[in-house]
């Protein structure tokens, strides 16, 4: 339902450019939940946004092809694209504190969705039902009293919650859910990611969910992508992906989050630092944090398809078995 | 906030060049030209702006160019001393405040919302009828007009910092509270308050304009920019230029010394561009 | 109770007790001033006799607090005292009554010109920011800003008035007589105040909108597709308000400044005017009921802008 090749981005133009995103490829069937994984920098948020068409002026989106449900997203002009958004590309933003307008109540922001819908409702009463049964599903104990509350006066998590309902209200086919838990603390996060594997199985839609935390991913995705230096360099299902690595930095990733896991003398470190990957042509963007660089990585280094896994960007897949 | 900052920034600049550019026009104006402020010259007056009068003559032959430095100096020296006035006072209130909290907070800041409930040129005009007119009452007015602001400027910047580390590395040391609160702590938050010296000082030729434009300010014959306003007043349809070029005068600073602010204000923190004067 | 209703009641005795506190400054102000309200109305050569006469008449022998809680009691019964000076016997507070709504009327005939000129320049300035517009706007605000307004008003006078013709450089018509005689007449007084008011409230309105044009809710609001008109008015404009409304609140101050001196030059007779003649007659007891008047309009204002604020923002009220 969702294909995407060779998507690209640029800010800024010439000499002070900054290429955030390139040869971005994937498809996502629906109903199916995409992991996007990767660093701060990794430009996975960036692809999203692109998606959506959320990116300040200054940026510059290329693509093959953004196909969504039988529609090609870069021909569409701006009015026909704010059609889609909302009732059939939607995102659930990090910082749940700052996505609501503090001086509405949260009952307001779903009546104005709910005109949004492709279906419409009725007398207003209905809108507050079935937002009433919206915040149900999100496990809000009262959702009657927090649709009159404004947003100062709910807890983070609650406000999270909210969003994700405020977001699933307008049946939106395609979600991009960006690092949904991050700002919340542990026990808390718990609860919102269960109810994210909860929702994912009860509703048709198909999820983009972007975290940096491999566990979650592992939870939650049907396919996971990892992205390094606005490069995707790993994409498959999801247990291949987490019990068979291809791509060493994927191996370095999960490494460090079982160690993070487990019990351990001292953690890994992967050398470096994303951003020096960034604007990197011509050679492989790992490959100054790689174990396995050499000579022969010093060309651009396309997405191949490993047997029986899914594709990798490495001319050395890791192809030994390693114990996960 | 530093010289190269300052150079980079356009209003400040602009404002610094202006405000240097008058300032040295009031302070060798007077000595330079060719014309004494109080000749009275009865052939030449009401004459228009000219090659030779710059900004025209007034109903006694006088140039009016020449008044105007002389009238600006009286007025910046009244507005720059009721200014530096507010500012000692209002300061040290504010730092107090500030830091100690409590009920001296309480109470100095209920102290000067009652005085910032006047209007200023109510307060102004008000001690003007308990004082007496003239000079110093004037410089004094402005004073009371800018105490509470500064007061209030000062005391929310420090509540802001009093618990930073070094502050209370201070404290710790042993140092008198005079020291932490003078030396440590009010170089640090000095930004808003230059920025509200020279609008003050904008305002506060105004306000000593507006006084002695209606009388109750400096008296005649000692010039300011507001006794040249009154002057040109009465003869304001036949002869518009004095009122004119004497206002334009002071917009002119004005502008400057805004400008100046502003761009100070930008350079300190460009987040608090919704102030205003 | 409604969380403002509270919020609001506090205020009202905040600024009751404000006024209290001003009225006794401003009298206690008025004890210390150099000159005697005896030698005033009955002039210089009185004879001594004359003026423990009067003294005695108007209380002027008893304690300070008797006297203060006197003239307050009247105060609270609008009985402001009679004038010394300036009309002999006359009482204060009819002198207010007839005074008191000229000056609102140019009060508010200023406000209203310049929160409309500010709405419409702050706004395209926001939306049009960094642009052409953006910076004209800019300039003329600064400008603004540093006209002094009694100038403006002659410049006003020239340009519009002895130039064109077009409105009356001197005195006004009540609303009471004429309500398009008020307007016309008023126009060029209230423009003159309301030009520095209307810079400082098209900055304040701008750098808002623009402050919440780049908040997070904005641009989850563009994520759900709803209308670029939408959200400017319901996501930035109605956040944008509130320190719109604050500065409209405080430039109140600024203007009951400016109208006394606006009053004195188009010869409109308001309170402004009243305090200045008062002041050149040393009329004491008239420049005190002024001033407490003043003071009270500026306490009204906060107040009902304190209200208002706390109803738009439910965050305001603790």
């Amino acid at each position: 339902m969702l294909d995407v090749r060779n998507l690209s981005v640029t800010f800024g133009s010439g000499e002070k450019s900054l290429n955030v995103c390139s040869d971005v490829s994937f498809s996502l069937a629906k109903g199916k939940v995409l992991g996007l994984i990767g660093e701060s920098g990794s430009g996975k948020t960036v692809t999203c946004k692109a998606l959506l068409s959320l990116l300040p002026d200054n940026a510059s989106v290329t693509a093959d092809r953004m196909n969504f449900g039988g529609q090609e997203l870069l021909s569409l002009d701006r009015r026909d694209f704010n059609k889609l958004r909302g009732t059939e590309l939607a995102m659930i933003f990090q910082d749940p504190v700052g996505s609501f307008n503090p001086v509405k109540t949260i009952g307001w922001h779903f009546r104005h969705a709910g005109k949004r819908r492709r279906d419409g409702f009725g007398p207003k009463s209905d809108v507050m039902a079935a937002a009433e049964e919206s915040l149900r599903k999100v496990e809000i104990a009262n959702p009657g009293q927090a649709l009159r509350k404004y947003p100062h006066q709910l807890s983070g998590g609650m406000l999270q919650r909210c969003l994700i309902a405020l977001t699933l209200f307008c049946k939106p086919s395609l979600i991009v859910a960006d690092e949904p838990t991050t700002n919340l603390d542990n026990l808390v996060e718990r609860q919102i990611i269960d109810i994210f594997d909860k929702l994912r199985h009860e509703i048709d839609a198909s999820f983009i969910f972007i975290t940096h935390d491999m566990t979650i991913a592992e939870q939650i995705s049907d396919e996971i992508a990892v992205m390094y230096a606005g490069q995707i360099v790993e994409h498959g299902e999801t247990a291949e992906v987490m019990s068979r690595p291809r791509h060493p930095y994927t191996r370095a990733l999960i490494k460090t989050a079982r160690e993070l896991e487990g019990d351990v003398d001292y953690l890994t470190e992967i050398p470096g630092d994303v951003t020096s990957g960034l604007n990197r042509h011509g050679q492989c963007r790992f490959g100054p944090r790689c174990p396995l660089h050499d000579a022969a990585c010093n060309h651009t280094i396309h997405m191949r398809h490993v047997q029986g896994h899914g594709n990798v960007r490495c001319i050395k897949p890791l192809i030994r078995e390693e114990a996960a | 906030m530093n010289l190269s900052n300052l150079l980079k920034n356009h209003t400040a600049l602009a404002g610094a060049i202006i405000t240097t550019i008058f300032l040295a026009a009031v302070v060798f104006g007077p000595t330079l030209s060719p014309w004494e402020s109080n000749t009275f010259n009865f052939g030449a007056a009401l004459q228009p702006p000219s090659a030779q009068h710059w900004y025209g003559t007034d109903s006694l032959g006088r140039d009016v160019l020449t008044r105007v430095l002389e009238g600006a100096r009286v007025s910046l020296l009244i507005s720059v001393g009721g200014v530096i006035l507010a500012m000692l006072a209002g300061v040290t209130i504010g730092l107090y405040a500030g830091y100690y909290g409590g009920w001296f907070d309480m109470t100095a800041m209920r102290v000067m919302d009652l005085l910032f409930g006047f209007p200023a040129f109510v307060l102004a005009l008000f001690l003007m009828v308990a004082l007496g007119f003239g000079v110093t009452n004037v410089a004094l007015a402005i004073m009371l007009v800018y105490l509470p602001i500064f007061a209030r400027i000062t005391r929310n910047s420090t509540e802001l910092v009093r618990d930073d580390p070094y502050i209370q590395a201070a404290r710790i040391m042993g140092q008198s509270a005079p020291r932490i609160l003078f030396r440590e702590l009010l170089p640090n938050i000095s930004a808003p308050i230059l920025v509200q010296a020279s609008v003050s000082i904008a305002f506060g030729i105004v306000i000593e304009s507006g006084l002695s434009f209606i009388g109750l300010g400096v008296q005649p014959p000692m010039p300011s920019l507001g006794v040249i306003m009154a002057d040109g007043q009465e003869y304001f349809r036949p002869a518009p230029w004095v009122m004119t070029m004497t206002g334009m005068t002071i917009t002119v600073a004005l502008l400057a010394l805004n400008l100046l602010g502003d761009g100070l204000r930008d350079m300190a923190d460009p987040r608090l561009k919704t102030r205003e004067a | 109770m409604p969380a403002y209703l509270t919020y609001s009641l506090s205020r009202l005795i905040g600024a009751l007790i404000t006024i209290l506190v001003g009225s006794l400054l401003v009298f206690l102000v008025i004890k210390a001033a150099p000159g005697d309200p005896a030698l005033v109305v009955l002039g210089d050569f009185a004879t001594p006799e004359s003026i423990a006469r009067f003294n005695a008449e108007q209380g002027l022998d008893d304690p300070l607090m008797v006297q203060y809680l006197h003239w307050l009691t009247g105060l609270a019964r609008l009985d402001f005292g009679t004038s010394l000076s300036l009309a002999k016997g006359q009482s204060i507070g009819q002198m207010l009554a007839f005074r008191l709504p000229n000056t609102a009327t140019i009060g508010i005939y200023a406000i209203i010109i310049a929160i409309l000129i500010s709405l419409v320049l702050g706004t395209v300035s926001a939306i049009n920011r960094g642009g052409p517009v953006d910076a004209v706007s800019t300039s003329v605000s600064v400008l603004g800003v540093s006209m002094p307004d009694f100038w403006l008003g002659y410049m006003l006078v020239l340009g519009l008035s002895i130039g064109m013709g077009l409105f009356p450089s001197y005195g006004f018509v009540p609303v009471s007589e004429s309500f398009i005689g008020a307007l016309h007449s008023g126009f060029l007084p209230a423009l003159a105040i309301a030009a520095p008011m209307a810079a400082v409230f098209s900055r304040t309105l701008r750098a808002s909108l623009v402050e919440n044009m780049d908040r997070d809710h904005v641009t989850v609001a563009r994520s759900f597709g709803h209308s670029p008109s939408f959200i400017f008015i319901h996501h930035v404009f109605r956040n944008s308000i509130i320190p719109f409304i604050v500065v409209v609140g405080l430039q109140v101050r600024y203007l009951l400044g400016g109208v006394v001196i606006i009053e004195r030059i188009f010869g409109i007779s308001g309170v402004g005017s009243l305090m200045v003649e008062a002041a050149f007659a040393r009329d004491y007891y008239l420049v005190q009921a002024c001033a407490v008047v003043f003071l009270t309009i500026v306490l009204a204002v906060n107040f009902i802008v304190d209200v208002i604020c706390s109803m738009l923002d439910p965050r305001r009220v603790r």
